[in-house]
């Protein structure tokens, strides 16, 4: 139950009872409950959890997580390469 | 093209798993692990959903042999009380309730019945994929008592923060929540502290830290003594955290490294933090297999108490009681795996789970019979 998937928000869609989006999760597109985080507008990465966002995502973290990653990758490349 | 010059594409690096599942990336930082590891560490996984990424990816066997992975409690389908699924079933039954649960905790073994059985024999059981639709159930079905089993950890604590407070604001009186909430870190403590505990870093789970923020983690990471990796879900995520967790038991360093920083900032996120704290206070709760840890829960505080279906239905169950010897306790302290229990893969299988940890796929045990059964 604690899957959590991340995806972009497409437009508001309501205000009441809950504030909602519809959100694009890799082509899926659903309704996401916006109400538990600040400042989401569309555009923004979100994480959400059983109908609801828990987090906005940050895209400088998540850059700097793959070039650490790529630098793991290509440390990887020269070793082997030189074995 | 090195890595500093790369252009990236946000929609994948942000919401395409494929970026953190690719073979290449995983090779990477295996590589990592398996140069910089040099003494034997066991490291534990605190979400149960982390759990699910190395049983479904093998990931152990990918690993150096010096490095155990130890499967920690945070599955809260495993570690909800006993006392709590037979109060669900009561109030299930009543017959003028519509009982609303996420669908793991239908098959959860009671004292003598799950939820399950609760339906098969009349009871208005739904299932429902998110506690939203519950408060929409009870403004469409005023004639009904709209019951939501709220379970869950940290992640999911704010969104049965936001239903109080709006079934507060909109004076919604046929609405209540059943309540079943846990907090990681008094958990991760007490299981640190047992005599016969043995990890020496933990994968905090990234959901949970995403509402927490960081410094909660700090603090403990300080009074254990051992590393704490924020750690996401993906193949990748999981392995790029065990090799933080390596780098810093390597070089003797304590304190919190945040490997999910798309997720997870230092501040955790203060909305939620903020609903949660509205609605609910800590207690001394108890998990199931483990005993009662001290300011490990979340209940009602006092002005929404009348939320609270332990009060608001009449409980008839005497008591209640294990019944079948699972050894869940001993498997999420580290201490047992899964094929260590007796019941394993015999008569306690996903499709007749004896334990609770066999019931959902973020179970430990479940885990282990779909994807390391037959593990040579």
């Amino acid at each position: 139950m604690c899957l959590a998937v991340p995806g972009k928000i497409i437009r508001i869609t309501s205000d009441s009872p809950f504030t909602m989006a519809q959100v694009d999760f890799c082509g899926v597109r659903r309704e996401i409950c916006l109400d538990t985080v600040d400042n989401a507008m569309p555009g923004d990465y979100i994480i959400a959890h059983a109908g609801v966002a828990i987090s906005v995502m940050d895209e400088a973290s998540a850059i700097a997580t793959i070039r650490d990653l790529n630098l793991m990758t290509e440390y990887r490349d020269r070793i082997e390469s030189s074995i | 093209m090195t890595a500093s010059n790369r252009q990236y594409d946000m929609e994948d690096i942000m919401t395409r798993a494929a970026t953190y599942r690719d073979a290449d990336a995983m090779r990477g930082v295996l590589r990592r692990i398996h140069d910089a590891v040099t003494r034997q560490w066991n490291i534990m996984e605190v979400c149960g959903g982390q759990t699910f990424t190395l049983s479904r990816y093998r990931l152990e066997e990918l690993l150096p042999e010096k490095i155990t992975m130890i499967h920690g409690p945070g599955c809260p389908v495993c570690v909800t009380p006993v006392e709590t699924i037979d109060r669900a079933i009561d109030i299930a039954m009543h017959p003028d309730v519509t009982f609303c649960s996420f669908g793991d905790m239908l098959r959860v073994p009671g004292s003598e019945a799950a939820l399950l059985q609760a339906k098969a024999r009349g009871a208005d059981v739904q299932i429902l994929y998110s506690p939203l639709e519950a408060l929409k159930m009870a403004i469409d079905r005023p004639d009904r008592q709209i019951v939501f089993f709220a379970i869950g950890f940290e992640t999911t604590a704010p969104i049965y923060a936001l239903l109080a407070q709006k079934a507060v604001g909109m004076g919604i009186g046929n609405f209540s929540l059943l309540t079943s909430l846990f907090t990681v870190p008094a958990a991760v403590e007490a299981i640190k502290l047992d005599d016969q505990c043995r990890v020496d870093a933990l994968l905090a789970a990234g959901h949970v830290c995403a509402i927490t923020g960081t410094a909660e983690y700090e603090s403990l990471s300080r009074e254990l003594g051992i590393p704490i990796v924020i750690t996401g879900f993906e193949p990748v995520d999981m392995l790029y955290g065990i090799s933080k967790a390596v780098d810093a038991l390597e070089s003797s360093r304590i304190g919190v490294v945040n490997a999910y920083g798309r997720a997870v900032r230092a501040e955790g996120n203060r909305a939620a933090k903020k609903s949660i704290d509205e609605v609910f206070e800590h207690y001394d709760a108890r998990w199931r297999g483990i005993g009662v840890i001290k300011h490990s829960g979340l209940t009602l505080r006092r002005k929404f108490e009348h939320l609270d279906a332990t009060r608001r239905f009449k409980f008839s169950h005497t008591s209640s009681h294990e019944c079948n010897g699972c050894i869940a306790a001993k498997i999420m302290k580290g201490l047992s795996l899964p094929a260590d229990c007796p019941h394993f893969a015999t008569d306690c299988t996903p499709q007749s789970p004896v334990g609770a940890p066999m019931v959902s796929s973020e179970g430990v045990c479940a885990a282990h019979y779909k994807y390391n059964r037959f593990q040579p």
